[in-house]
């Protein structure tokens, strides 16, 4: 037989490993299969329905669609969600780059102290939280106690509908910030020393360095950040379903509340599905234009 | 005054960890909350004045339904 | 080695099998029931003196959350199979009802030929105000018949130098008089509440306001009554009241707590429109005592009509998809035939079997929920009822915390009820 060369040995090799590779993650594809892909064209497929959970779903179209077009709950829910989700990020990103930056810096004394302070309302599950600082939040709780005191200001926390959703923004930029903190600070453990130093020769100050240096090279990590951070942030739900339960007069009313409300209260599956098709849109045309944007940016 | 260079950073070094501990502080303050609050009877936690420490005497809340 | 491993293998499939077997052999029952203590220890002593009188069949109770409940009892009953029985309030079980998921009575299972004779070991008309009947058909028992009636507490009454009898309020002006009088406040704050409400789950400021427009003669029960008086200005004056309770007179502030029965108890709130006599059990688990506590009927408009606070109720069904449902609703028969046990805490069951005398007994001011009870304004019978109560819930919230005008509200209300009740 003729021996093949060596390169065709090494083709066919890898051609056997990939076909392993295939059968290595068949399980896992086949529960994601099962759990994310199925239920998902399973929603589509019922926006087009109408069903109240018992009985036969009935054909109606687009008669879902048009109606969530039409009801101002809807764009009211979008709109609340919208801005929870710039406020969210902005607030989010700002504050845990400077923490990052500052908890690199070799000024700083107690580094895994200070992270981990920071980091623990990461770990701690949304729901409690949400309790906590619903007590804290009541008329005679901790924070109106202390501002009152303090401040002299009696802030309506969850029972005005201006400042509610602010104060779903505050709990949620508390509870996250040490998880993207770390995110940047992985980013900027990145970035050899030996360009700050060489920088600091040339006579370059923090501010300079800081554009000069450190944003261009944490370019990936800042897109990765805002990304998750927008989609994570767009579909929040414990944080309203448990605080405010929708708020006062639906001013936290986020897209997956009325999502769950219309399906599991008001027993409308085809329409609620019809909803949770317009956010998954929201999101893929976020992601296409992110890809888009950053993809010819991003490094091989 | 005459602060050498080392003595800027010394000091910059004092205010950055203060400020940061300050902040640790504050991401802390609903955890304590939350843990001296569960020691706490029911009625306690709402209670008006606010009472911030639970009543001395654990075993009360532990033998109370 | 090998020997050995088999041996093992061969015992525990036969341990399995054998247990797997005797679990054959007896009957199942599924009870999903809400969770209110000191009421589980009473249902849980009924699944043990069941099982013991009837060794082959074996009952098992899921307590849920009472918010839970209609969610998980839907899950359960349309995932098909799990779920033999479950209670319901009669705000939620016309769903049910109406779609199929209970089945109807079996007179056979209470010994009974008829459904007559099984109607007769209840209350006359409690199975209609329980929720138990829908559409010319009876489909549940009755669990627990209550009403709402208003609470007071007459320790801050006499604090703020009322008489706790003479000055017990009987109009809702008088109401709120009363209320501003008890309500205390700390640099401006209103640290105690004359008056609460939970304002978030929208059935209870539902089913105040419907007491309110079934006092100015609308027709709320039905659907379509439920729609024309939306136009009337009764309905306007009804839904002002309420909403100046937060608003405008200034005796409720609604960040101070959410459960008005929780800050009664601790005191935070001076009265409230949402309990039953059932409540007596409850305020036993709080600071408040029941000497400083008073149920009185619900205050009435001047010149309105002569009816009290809304009667609901819970029923207990037998879910379609059951396959033992003989021995289903015998379960239920027993479940529910405790009727003394549950008066001791104040919870009010129309089984006829129930010595009135033990009513009077047991439950402070029995004459005032009797009389109550008799009085009130049976709720509305329909799938559509969570829905409905949203919107009625959210006009109100619309006044209360987003400022809109009582108007504005009550033409936000027409539009969202016609698209519902369409």
């Amino acid at each position: 037989m003729k021996k093949k060369s060596i390169g065709i040995q090494k083709a066919t090799y890898y051609n056997r490993l990939q076909k392993q590779g295939y059968i290595f993650i068949l399980p896992t594809l086949l529960l994601f299969s099962l759990f994310l892909i199925y239920p998902m064209l399973d929603a589509f497929r019922l926006s087009l329905y109408e069903w109240n959970f018992a009985g036969s779903p009935l054909y109606i179209g687009l008669k879902n669609f048009i109606k969530l077009f039409t009801t101002k709950r809807f764009w009211s829910s979008y709109s609340v969600t919208l801005q929870f989700t710039f406020l969210s990020v902005f607030l989010l990103m700002f504050i845990s780059f400077w923490l990052s930056l500052a908890f690199t810096s070799k000024l700083c004394w107690f580094k895994q102290l200070y992270q981990s302070m920071v980091f623990l309302p990461v770990i701690l599950p949304m729901v409690a939280i949400a309790v906590v600082w619903k007590f804290m939040f009541q008329s005679t709780g901790l924070l109106s106690v202390v501002f009152l005191d303090i401040f002299g200001w009696n802030i309506p926390w969850l029972t005005s509908t201006k400042v509610a959703p602010y104060t779903m923004v505050l709990v949620n930029v508390w509870k996250f910030t040490g998880y993207y903190m770390v995110m940047f600070i992985a980013g900027l453990l990145n970035i050899p020393d030996v360009y700050h130093e060489a920088a600091k020769i040339d006579g370059a100050g923090f501010w300079r360095r800081l554009v000069h240096i450190t944003l261009p090279l944490l370019k990936n990590t800042i897109i990765l950040v805002f990304v998750s951070c927008a989609i994570f942030s767009f579909g929040t739900f414990a944080l309203q379903y448990v605080m405010t339960g929708g708020g006062p007069s639906r001013s936290t009313e986020v897209l997956t509340l009325l999502i769950y409300k219309e399906a599991f209260e008001y027993t409308k599956f085809g329409y609620s599905a019809a909803i949770s098709v317009m956010f998954f849109l929201t999101l893929f045309i976020f992601s296409i234009i992110q890809l888009k944007i950053f993809s010819s940016e991003a490094e091989v | 005054m005459h602060i050498s260079n080392r003595g800027k950073l010394k000091i910059a070094a004092l205010v950055l960890n203060l400020v940061l501990l300050i902040i640790g502080i504050i991401y802390l303050i609903p955890f304590i909350w939350m843990v001296l609050s569960s020691f706490k009877l029911n009625a306690d936690v709402l209670s008006i004045p606010i009472k911030i420490l639970p009543e001395p005497g654990i075993s009360k809340v532990i033998l109370t339904p | 080695m090998k020997k050995l491993t088999i041996v093992f293998v061969l015992l525990f499939l036969l341990i399995s099998i054998s247990i797997v077997w005797a679990q054959e052999e007896k009957i199942n029952i599924v009870h999903y029931h809400w969770t209110q203590p000191p009421y589980d220890e009473i249902n849980a002593r009924a699944a043990k003196t069941f099982m013991e009188k009837y060794p082959n069949v074996n009952i098992e109770i899921i307590f849920i959350a009472d918010p839970d409940m209609p969610t998980k009892v839907r899950t359960a009953a349309l995932g098909g199979g799990g779920m033999d029985t479950f209670a319901m309030p009669n705000m939620q079980s016309a769903w049910f009802m109406a779609n199929g998921i209970c089945a109807e009575i079996m007179p056979s299972a209470f010994g009974k030929e008829t459904i007559e004779e099984v109607l007769e070991m209840w209350q006359e008309g409690s199975l209609q105000k329980t929720g138990g009947f829908y559409n010319g058909k009876y489909y549940g028992i009755p669990f627990e018949m209550s009403s709402y009636v208003a609470w007071i507490n007459t320790g801050h009454m006499k604090e703020a130098g009322l008489d706790p009898v003479a000055n017990l309020p009987k109009t809702w002006k008088e109401f709120v008089d009363t209320c501003s009088k008890m309500t205390v406040r700390q640099n401006d704050v209103i640290v105690r509440n004359g008056f609460a409400i939970n304002l978030k789950a929208s059935v209870f400021p539902f089913l105040v306001l419907h007491s309110f427009m079934e006092q100015k003669g609308l027709d709320w029960p039905t659907e379509q009554g439920l729609k024309d008086s939306l136009d009337t200005p009764e309905a306007l004056e009804a839904l002002t009241t309420f909403t100046n309770f937060a608003t405008k007179d200034g005796i409720f502030n609604p960040g101070l707590f959410d459960d008005e029965r929780e800050g009664f108890g601790n005191g935070l709130c001076s009265s409230f429109l949402t309990g039953g006599s059932w409540y007596w059990g409850v305020l036993d688990s709080y600071s408040v005592a029941r000497e400083d506590v008073a149920p009185i009927p619900y205050p009435r408009f001047e010149g309105g009509k002569d009816i009290g606070g809304p009667v609901y109720g819970y029923c207990v069904f037998v879910a379609e998809q059951s396959k033992n449902k003989e021995w289903a609703w015998k379960w239920l028969d027993h479940l529910a035939s405790q009727p003394e046990a549950f008066i001791e805490h104040g919870y009010f069951q129309p089984r006829n079997s129930l010595d009135p005398a033990l009513a009077d007994k047991y439950i402070l001011n029995n004459d005032v929920f009797d009389a109550e009870r008799r009085n009130g304004a049976a709720l509305l019978a329909s799938p559509k009822f969570s829905e409905t109560q949203d919107a009625v819930g959210e006009a109100i919230r619309r006044v209360v915390f987003g400022g809109m005008s009582n108007e504005e509200s009550m033409n936000a209300l027409k539009e969202e009820l016609s698209d519902i009740l369409e």
